[in-house]
This record gives C-alpha cells, sequence and structure tokens, in this order.
C-alpha cells in the first residue's frame, strides 16, 4: 500500500469506516462500532503536518505542485488491490470495487493541505429530504422530474474554497438632494437643494468564500452562502472518509478578483450609509477605493451534489452540507408556465373588466 | 268721509295684494295653485315643444315635435323643448325644473324628464338643460357642458334656434341610445383593460416563480464585514446651488366657456340637475 494512501478500516472488523455528519466521530458500515475521529488518527500514526499559512507559501507550493496533478493517476486500493483511476484533483473516493474509503494523502500533504474543514453537518437522507422540500416550493417544476431514483445518487463531496480576508480603504463623492415642497394660490414648486458629499474610510472583511475548483460553478457555490464559520475546525483527513473531496486547482490570483469585487460593493454600500444623512436622494459621483493587506487561507466545506438529467440537459442542484440550504438551476415546465401565466391574468381579468366597465357607464 | 272710505279699501285692497303669496297662478297658467300640497303626477298629451316666445314657425314646431316624441316613445323618458320670453323672477333653473313638475312630464315612478329651456327674456337670455329624476344621473355636468358647446354657435352668433333644437334633439338621442343599448365598446374596452392589468399582475407573478428557478448568487460580501472594524476617517457636506420649479395649478373654470352647472330644488321641493349658458 502506498504511503499515498490512506484507508479507514475499522480496527475490530477491518471494514471501512466512514465519517458521521454532525459528529466527531466515524462508523464501521459493518460491525457499527463507532471511533473518535483523534483517536483514529493518532492510532493510525497519520501524518498531521502543521502549516502556518502564508500566501506566498501558498503561491509557491501551488506552482511546485502543479506539474504533479496534470494528468489521471491510478492508486491501488488497500483492501482489494484493486487499480483506482481518478482525475488530478480528486483527494478522496470510494474504491468502485470494495466501497473502501481512499483518501489521497499525498493531494493533500504539505502546502497543498487545507488549513481548515467544516465537517458535514447533515447526512445525505437529510440532503435527499432537504432537496425535496426545496422542489414542493417550485410550482413550474415539471412534474415528472424529481424521482427517488435520481435523488438517490446524491453525492457528499468536500469543495475546496479559498476564504479570503483583506481590508478596503478609500473615499467615494455622493451627489445628495433635500427636496420641499410648498404651493402658492396659482403654482405647485418644488425647491431642490443639492449637495456634495464626500467620506472617506476603511473597513475589513473576513472570510470571504471562493471556490477554488474548476469543476465546480462558481455562481452555484456562491449561492450555498452563508456557512457557519464557527464550525470550522483544523483540517484533519479523519472528516474526509466516507465522502469525495478535491483538491484546490485555481490560483488564488485567479480568485481574489471574485472576493475583492464582493468587498467594494459592500464598502460602497458602507460608506454611503453614512453619507445618507437625511437627503432624499443620493448618488454615487466617484469612488476611490483600494484593498490592503489581503489574506487567504485555504478550506473545504460540505457540499452535497447531485445532477440531474431531463430532456437532455443536465440540471446540477448542490446542497449546503452544513445549514441544507439548495441551490441550482432547474427545468420549467412551459405548459404549466402558460397555465400559471393564462389563469392569473384571466382571474384577475374578468372582475377588473366588470368594474372597468361598471365606471365608464 | 267719502274719501276715507275710498282711501280704506285701496289701502284693504293693496294689504291683501301684498299678503297674496307668490303662487303658481300668478306666475304662469300651469302653475298649481296650492303649491305646498303639490303631488307628483303624470301629465297626459303633453306638448313637446312649448314655444312661448314664439320663435318657431308651424311646421318647425311640428317636426321637431314629431323628434322629440320619438325620443319620449323610444326611450321612455319625459322630453320637451320649452321657449320663454319670461322668466316670472325665477332663475332659468328652478322655471324649468317647475315647468317638467308641474307639468307633469316626469315618467314612471321616479319621474324622469329631460327639458331645453331657452329663456329669451330681456336681459335673462340663456338656455338650460333642466333634468329631474333618473336623468339628473344622464345630464350630469360633463353632458350638459357637450351640450353647451354643441348649440352655442347657432344660438349666440347665428340665432339660428331651430337648429340649435335639432342638434339637441340628436344630441339626447344619442345618448339615451347609448345608455340603452348593451356598450359593446366599453364592455370590450373594459375586458381589454382587465386583460392588460391582469396580463401584467400574472408575468411579475410567473417572473417570480421563475426567478426561484434560477441560482442566485450574492454580490456583495456584508456578511463577511468584521464587527467593529468600519471606521471613519472624514466626512464632509458641502452646499452647491438650489433650483426651484413650478407647475401651474389646474384652474376650475378651464374649460367652462361660460358654461355654469348646478343642482336644487325647484317650487314643488323636488329636486333638479341644469346647466347652460347666458349670451
Amino acid at each position: 500500500m502506498s504511503d499515498n494512501i490512506k484507508s479507514f478500516k475499522c480496527p475490530s472488523c477491518g471494514s471501512p469506516i466512514v465519517y458521521v455528519p454532525g459528529s466527531e466521530s466515524l462508523t464501521c458500515n459493518n460491525c457499527s462500532n463507532e471511533y473518535s475521529v483523534d483517536a483514529l488518527i493518532k492510532a493510525a500514526n497519520f501524518e498531521n503536518e502543521e502549516s502556518s499559512f502564508d500566501w506566498g507559501e501558498y503561491k509557491r507550493n501551488f506552482e511546485e505542485n502543479k506539474q504533479r496533478f496534470e494528468n489521471t493517476a491510478v492508486y491501488i486500493c488497500g483492501s482489494c488491490g484493486a487499480q483506482i483511476e481518478c482525475e488530478k484533483t480528486t483527494a478522496a473516493t470510494k474504491c468502485p470495487y470494495c466501497e473502501n474509503v481512499v483518501v489521497l494523502s499525498d493531494r493533500l500533504g504539505g502546502g497543498l493541505k487545507p488549513n481548515a474543514v467544516i465537517p458535514f453537518a447533515i447526512d445525505k437522507e437529510a440532503a435527499m429530504k432537504a432537496v425535496l422540500n426545496h422542489f414542493s416550493g417550485k410550482k413550474l417544476l415539471p412534474s415528472d422530474f424529481k424521482s427517488q431514483r435520481k435523488l438517490s445518487k446524491i453525492t457528499g463531496i468536500y469543495v475546496p474554497f479559498w476564504l479570503f480576508d483583506g481590508g478596503i480603504d478609500g473615499k467615494m463623492k455622493f451627489g445628495g438632494t433635500r427636496i420641499r415642497y410648498y404651493s402658492d394660490k396659482y403654482y405647485d414648486y418644488t425647491e431642490t437643494r443639492h449637495y456634495n458629499i464626500y467620506v472617506s474610510g476603511e473597513m475589513r472583511f473576513e472570510k470571504i468564500p471562493v471556490d477554488g475548483s474548476e469543476r465546480m460553478d462558481d455562481d452555484l457555490m456562491d449561492a450555498l452562502e452563508p456557512f457557519d464559520y464557527s464550525k470550522l475546525t483544523d483540517f484533519n483527513d479523519g472528516y474526509l472518509s466516507g465522502f469525495l473531496a478535491d483538491r484546490f486547482d485555481t490560483d488564488p490570483d485567479l480568485s481574489l478578483p471574485r472576493a475583492e469585487n464582493r468587498m467594494y460593493v459592500s464598502a460602497e454600500s458602507v460608506l454611503r450609509g453614512t453619507a445618507d444623512d437625511g437627503f432624499d436622494t443620493i448618488s454615487t459621483e466617484a469612488s476611490a477605493l483600494k484593498l490592503y493587506d489581503p489574506s487567504v487561507k485555504y478550506a473545504l466545506l460540505p457540499v452535497y451534489l447531485l445532477n440531474m438529467t431531463y430532456k437532455g440537459k443536465n440540471y446540477r442542484l448542490a446542497v449546503n452540507g452544513q445549514t441544507g440550504k439548495v441551490v441550482g438551476e432547474l427545468p420549467i415546465s412551459r405548459a404549466k408556465q402558460w397555465l400559471y401565466t393564462l389563469g392569473i391574468a384571466s382571474a384577475i381579468a374578468v372582475p377588473i373588466s366588470l368594474i372597468a366597465t361598471w365606471f365608464m357607464k | 268721509m267719502k274719501k276715507t272710505v275710498v282711501s280704506l279699501i285701496l289701502a284693504i285692497l293693496l294689504f291683501s295684494i301684498c299678503l297674496t303669496p307668490v303662487s303658481a297662478t300668478t306666475i304662469d297658467y300651469w302653475y298649481p295653485e296650492n303649491q305646498p300640497d303639490f303631488q307628483n303626477f303624470h301629465g297626459s298629451n303633453l306638448p313637446r315643444v312649448v314655444d312661448n316666445a314664439e320663435i318657431l314657425t308651424d311646421s318647425e314646431e311640428e317636426e321637431l315635435s314629431a323628434a322629440v316624441q320619438k325620443i319620449v316613445d323610444t326611450y321612455n323618458i319625459g322630453y320637451v323643448i320649452f321657449t320663454d320670453t319670461d322668466n316670472h323672477g325665477l332663475s332659468k333653473e328652478v322655471y324649468s325644473a317647475d315647468f317638467l313638475y308641474y307639468n307633469g312630464y316626469g315618467v314612471g315612478d321616479t319621474y324622469d324628464a329631460v327639458v331645453f329651456y331657452l329663456s329669451l327674456e330681456e336681459g335673462n337670455r340663456g338656455w338650460r338643460t333642466t333634468s329631474i329624476g333618473k336623468c339628473e344621473e344622464i345630464f350630469n355636468a360633463d353632458v350638459t357642458y357637450e351640450i353647451d358647446e354643441l348649440v352655442d354657435n347657432d344660438i349666440r352668433n347665428k340665432g339660428d334656434y331651430y337648429s340649435a333644437f335639432k342638434k339637441h334633439i340628436e344630441y339626447v338621442d344619442s345618448l339615451m341610445h347609448e345608455k340603452n343599448s348593451f356598450p359593446v365598446k366599453k364592455f370590450l374596452l373594459g375586458v381589454l383593460i382587465g386583460y392588460v392589468i391582469g396580463l401584467i399582475v400574472s408575468l411579475i407573478y410567473v417572473s417570480g416563480l421563475k426567478k426561484k428557478m434560477r441560482v442566485v448568487s450574492p454580490v456583495d460580501a456584508k456578511e463577511y464585514l468584521a464587527d467593529g472594524s468600519y471606521v471613519v476617517h472624514d466626512k464632509s457636506v458641502d452646499y452647491l446651488y438650489t433650483t426651484v420649479t413650478k407647475v401651474a395649478k389646474p384652474q376650475d373654470n378651464d374649460r367652462s366657456g361660460g358654461s355654469s352647472f348646478s343642482s336644487g330644488s325647484s317650487s314643488s321641493g323636488g329636486s333638479f340637475s341644469s346647466g347652460g349658458r347666458d349670451f
């Protein structure tokens, strides 16, 4: 068995053991024994390297390790000896032959090791239930779209995220007006007083998540927010057992603008709030904001993914593995869309027509 | 002594004249003798053109009478053209309303009737379209204004009263036809308005439903603003200038053209509405 492969086996019966969402333990599916994550890690003498995170260091490690994962890799399953072929970014998977859970630790070691992880808090059943609840409020969803058979293919995966910190410093100029209305016998007057408002200030943002996986749709991952960071814990690959996991494959420099733009939008809103001191209208006229002291951490966040094909098109749903929030594009039934449009229009049109006709008498 | 008796008789006569109430009999032949006891009634064989001012020829009067009678028969309302040279000290509105009530022109339980009255009293000339009963709802300020615009030139400038009466009759015919027939155009317009509003509301609602089918990702980072990290370095407000815009208020008499419209009670106590112009 390669040193780079870790499989979590029950010390009692040797069967694969998996992490139980919402707990601090791993369970054997065969003999039902439970083991604490820390105890098991110590017992297996896992490497648990501490890395003081530094963006510069991360950049170097990323560049150094980039070439190692250019191609698809083949691993030998420690349980049955089968060859496991997986993608270059896979960090945890299952043996397709014996269901043995495998963590590819070389994908998560050294500079590639995540700083933190949010463990799964909900299990697969709860995720499926969340998806069904999500469907129940969707009036335009085709009736034949949801089926338990498709839902059972939901998969838990730890998605790599960059968590960006940074400060925004700068100043903004706003145009503001105060309006007064008054009248005399012949005219209605509108008096508008115009002002320039200048505000400068700074603020700090912490842990803005941006997914670090090219395979994940950025908008989909953003929509999963918020994650409860109070549950963010030091990375321990025991949490990965029983789930899939990906390693980052996107340079943090490429991900930063996404977080930076969000910081600017919020900073403008905050400064505007300070400027808006009883004005009737206010508009942004100039903005000079800059990001300072940015830093980044690497974390694995829990996500359930479900791919559903409908009429030849693939729809990917994602469930926040911590909160159960469901996001994703869904197919629209054209028949239902027309039914609702015409039905509501007619229901409103009939009484309004009668009222309008009555008033025109 | 003889002089005293004559003076006394004259004084009594004068006193009794002063005490005599302003009764219908002193104003016109159709006023009831005892107004306070007047009860509405339905007159019979009523003339449809009463030309006390004698401005129409016999043939014109005959033609107009036939046209007015046709409207009376078709729409079941009282309708009459009335001219006079003396309002007997009353306003044109009250005098014309009295004419309707005291001659029993009202039709049906609510005594519905309308008169086009032309006053040629010296120094008090004008016309009024006066209505009673349910006709008050039909001949409102907007309608009487339209009538005034229609007949103004004929009466005021040309002195062609016959033409004015014909136009009034045609207008009343058209108006009553519209009121009594199913308002297809208005109904279709109502349906169109209803569906336009309904479609707008339903499209907003359905677009809301469609929005729920898409991914909506956050655009800001307010969730991640560190508590207590916001520091304002400077804030200043500079006054620049003031602008004032003014909009003229709509004046009530913008469209009057001299028209007046009022509602009130006739001498009989019955209500009326009346609109017209003086010339």
